[in-house]
């Protein structure tokens, strides 16, 4: 999502408490293209397990479409708080959150309920940001209130969320009796100091793996961080197919040479016309690392050349599947993969001239048409990992 | 002794064709025989639409079509006996 020219990366990273199959935390984010509003929502389930994780998906998923509606984030978050039911035993509510709304303008909308405090970081210092207390009237809970926050997202700003699993990791430790809570504030000072341009999702996951060290390796809770980073967007430029008309061959290459970013070439011959047309020469990689597809192949100028067709259908199986274990890690779907993964803004270029020879039904295997799996690739990006994409027809 | 040059396109006709196991054959040679081939790949060698059948590769820089692991065995012995005349 794109906010005056700026991106805003959105990632979360979860681990199980040691022994359950499935997290009690739940994390759900979602772009409005059209609004430019990004609302991301961190709910924590009392206890863990099954139990937990349908409360806190509940949660989640009921502010997640609350916020669709338009509503209002604290409208929101209060309607939640007065339905969450409360635990017979302990007299606590059965989920608490945290809920994040960022619009168009970069104006940011925290909404709090009993989770351990957001963190802004700006120019590697954390800022305090005054938060108001608005008690919400529920006759079966004492002294229930929500947090809101209100402030305006600045360039190279990250703000950070966790659940209870990341602030309480350790506790009872030599080191830290109490816990992580202050001390996860210096490792992410530490870490931001060391690399300034690490991503939402490097960040969130070395956040949840030293909890998980903290633990010792037995994470007693559920734990989740929530890492949003406004930055300068990473550009990706994937090229695939031959142009329909062969005087664009020479546009196609300019267009590569000129992109200011990454650039990826899907397709034999349109690798071929490139090599044509800027006299650069290719060289294919023969070294096996994944039967199923054709060989990577280099060129000067571009950062990744894979086959067309079939390893755009692989990058696209792999990104409709909830959970993917990679075997070939340097296969090239999962090269173009990782490259699709650490930009933000991707275009994609494609060459709308139809291989005659594809079109043969005896094949066999189907080759779908390249515009269609583009489309799907396009539309899977968008809604799972947020990313800005842009399709151009040549 | 003068080596033979073969180049093997993994354009997407060719490879969905066979010529993905053509690599798993040139695998299974002994050494003595790879020492004598030079081999390359090519992403696409553009032949796809062309008059014959795919996979294609070139050998020496003659385009030979329709190539399977049972007859590449074969252009590869020829090939081979052609360069010690």
């Amino acid at each position: 999502m794109r906010v005056n020219g700026d991106f805003i990366e959105v990632d979360c990273c979860q681990k199980n408490k040691v022994g359950h199959i499935v997290c009690g935390d739940t994390f759900m984010s979602q772009k409005f293209k059209e609004e430019g509003r990004v609302i991301s929502v961190l709910s924590d389930g009392l206890g863990s397990g099954i139990k937990a994780s349908v409360l806190s998906t509940i949660t989640s998923s009921m502010l997640l479409n609350f916020s669709l509606l338009n509503e209002d984030i604290m409208d929101s978050a209060s309607s939640v708080l007065k339905t969450l039911p409360q635990d017979e035993i302990r007299k606590i509510s059965y989920s608490t959150f945290c809920l994040c709304e960022i619009d168009c303008f970069g104006k940011v909308r925290i909404a709090e309920y009993e989770t351990p405090s957001f963190y802004l970081l700006r120019n590697g210092e954390f800022v305090n940001i005054q938060k108001k207390k608005i008690p919400v009237e529920r006759e079966d809970l004492d002294n229930t209130h929500l947090l809101i926050s209100e402030f305006k997202m600045q360039k190279e700003d990250r703000i950070i969320f966790f659940s209870d699993g990341v602030s309480q990791s350790g506790m009872g430790n030599l080191n830290m009796p109490f816990g992580w809570e202050e001390g996860s504030k210096d490792y992410i000072s530490m870490i931001v100091s060391k690399s300034p341009d690490i991503s939402a999702k490097d960040l969130s996951r070395r956040i949840v793996i030293k909890a998980e060290q903290n633990d010792y390796s037995v994470l007693k809770d559920d734990t989740s961080c929530c890492v949003i980073y406004m930055r300068k967007p990473r550009n990706l430029l994937v090229c695939t197919g031959p142009p329909y008309d062969e005087k664009n061959d020479g546009y196609l290459s300019n267009y590569i040479r000129d992109f200011q970013g990454r650039k990826i070439v899907c397709g034999g011959t349109t690798a071929q016309i490139i090599s044509r047309e800027t006299g650069r020469s290719i060289s294919t990689d023969i070294s096996p690392s994944d039967r199923e597809l054709p060989p990577i192949s280099k060129m000067d100028g571009v950062d990744l050349i894979t086959e067309g067709i079939l390893t755009l259908s692989k990058v696209e199986r792999i990104l409709s599947e909830e959970e993917y274990e990679s075997k070939n890690k340097d296969g090239p779907a999962e090269k173009l993969l990782r490259l699709l993964a650490d930009s933000d803004k991707i275009t994609f270029l494609v060459g709308t001239r139809i291989n005659i020879a594809h079109q043969d039904p005896t094949l066999p295997i189907e080759l779908e048409i390249r515009r269609n799996v583009v489309k799907k690739i396009k539309s899977l990006l968008e809604s799972k990992w947020l990313k800005d994409v842009d399709i151009s027809y040549i | 002794m003068e080596k033979i040059s073969l180049k093997i396109c993994t354009g997407t006709m060719c490879y969905v064709m066979g010529g993905a196991e053509l690599r798993a054959v040139l695998e299974l040679l002994p050494d003595d025989i790879m020492k004598r081939i030079s081999v390359s790949y090519s992403p696409c060698m553009g032949l796809c639409s062309d008059v014959g059948e795919p996979p294609y590769i070139q050998v020496n820089g003659k385009t030979i079509s329709g190539v399977s692991k049972s007859n590449l065995m074969q252009i590869l012995k020829e090939a081979l006996s052609d360069a010690v005349r």
